[in-house]
């Protein structure tokens, strides 16, 4: 009996160790998306990239998001036209910075929302910025749908124009990533 | 303590062990098939240092025959040495070109466009003036005066966008920019046609009316396909 119970111990050890392993884990590639909106006083466009890497970090015990981080190519970004896309790639300089990143310093949660702090990287130039999401804990896959909006003169970003008006100064980005555990 | 007891302590240190070592090999079997994600404890923090770095192409992949020749890797205007060979470097003076040629390229359109209206609208005038030959004349006068202005500004214009290097990307797709340029050939021809419609109504003797009409429409049409061709960029 006593070599049962000291099983069952053992059993029970090992599963609470592995439970309360953190785990990196990188993003399903084609369930994972970015898009920006841009604001013209003409007209209003958006485009997307497929192309995003991201890896997060996860205590599958008490299912918490501990960290993250992503990078998208700037260069896949897709709006319909090619002509607005390689402006955009022009005004920031995708030439010597093809790539956007965020990593996360701190990350907070709270029911379904995450609150990411962290480094952004975009332009070639780095600020501090928190991210809201939303986490979707689903049978075997974290979902998480994230927005933000960034100053494109707090960048260093020149303003693209059309018919010589600049669109706005905001960007907003949303990003979608799902995770498979 | 029971012998028992001691076994059992030893056996779950033991499985401790294990556990965590299947584990970590675990980690770094998923790490190893989710293409080489770094290791548990600085994934995160390493992301941005070990980045991908994207080769991006400097000349966009469905370059135009003409951009070839004039902008391309061997084109013209490296061969004459006009700009250097190509480079990363290069290639962003040659986009900061390619923006101020179409940034002038936007104004010259406007301008282009006001003058062509303004030359449509004389013409109307010439046509309507049948009783005082004096005004028709110099209706007739400013009408030509800014016919060559319009040719002037709008070949000028033209030129801004099919001389400038070529962008970053091009991708096989139907956007307004692709209407835009589907609109040119339509008021290219126009602008070729219309003048020489308008010079043959001196030498149409008893066909004038007929003649002046078709140069008349041909303004007409060439103005409005010009007016939407500027419009549809816009959406």
């Amino acid at each position: 009996m006593q070599k049962i119970s000291g099983i069952i111990v053992i059993i029970i050890g090992v599963l609470t160790i592995a439970q309360s392993q953190v785990k990196n884990i990188p993003c399903i590639q084609n369930e994972t998306s970015m898009t920006y909106f841009i604001v013209h006083p003409l007209h209003k466009m958006e485009s997307t990239s497929k192309d995003v890497s991201s890896i997060v970090r996860i205590d599958p015990s008490n299912k918490t998001v501990q960290a993250v981080s992503a990078s998208v190519d700037v260069t896949t970004f897709n709006s319909g036209n090619s002509n607005r896309d390689s402006h955009a790639m022009e005004v920031i300089d995708a030439i010597s910075f093809p790539e956007a990143s965020f990593t996360s310093s701190s990350v907070i949660s709270r029911g379904d929302s995450l609150f990411a702090s962290g480094k952004l990287t975009f332009h070639g130039i780095s600020r501090e910025i928190t991210i809201t999401a939303l986490q979707q804990w689903v049978e075997k896959k974290l979902i998480i749908h994230a927005a933000f909006t960034i100053s494109l003169t707090n960048f260093q970003i020149e303003r693209p124009s059309l018919l010589l008006v600049p669109v706005e100064d905001e960007l907003r980005f949303s990003l979608t990533t799902a995770y498979a555990l | 303590m029971k012998l028992c007891d001691r076994k059992s302590i030893v056996l779950l240190f033991l499985c401790f062990i294990m556990g965590k070592e299947l584990l970590l090999a675990q980690n770094s079997e998923r790490q190893t098939d989710s293409t080489a994600a770094p290791p548990v404890q600085s994934v995160v923090f390493q992301q941005d240092s070990a980045s991908r770095v994207s080769q991006t192409r400097l000349l966009p992949k469905n370059i135009s025959f003409g951009e070839q020749l004039m902008w391309g890797e061997n084109g013209m205007m490296r061969s004459i040495g006009i700009v250097p060979a190509l480079s990363p470097q290069e290639r962003k003076f040659e986009l900061s070109l390619r923006r101020t040629m179409l940034t002038t390229h936007q104004i010259g359109g406007f301008i282009s466009l006001g003058l062509m209206a303004s030359t449509v609208y004389f013409g109307q005038q010439v046509l309507n003036e049948n009783h005082d030959p004096a005004r028709r004349r110099s209706l007739l006068r400013t009408h030509k005066t800014l016919i060559a202005a319009t040719i002037v500004s709008y070949t000028a214009t033209g030129l801004l966008s099919v001389l400038s290097p070529p962008p970053l990307i091009r991708r096989d797709e139907n956007s307004t920019t692709t209407l835009h340029k589907t609109l040119a050939w339509v008021h290219v021809a126009g602008m070729i046609l219309t003048p020489i419609i308008g010079q043959a109504i001196k030498h149409s003797g008893t066909n004038y009316d007929k003649v002046a009409q078709f140069h008349q429409i041909a303004g007409y049409v060439t103005t409005a396909t010009f007016a939407t061709s500027l419009i549809v960029i816009t959406f």
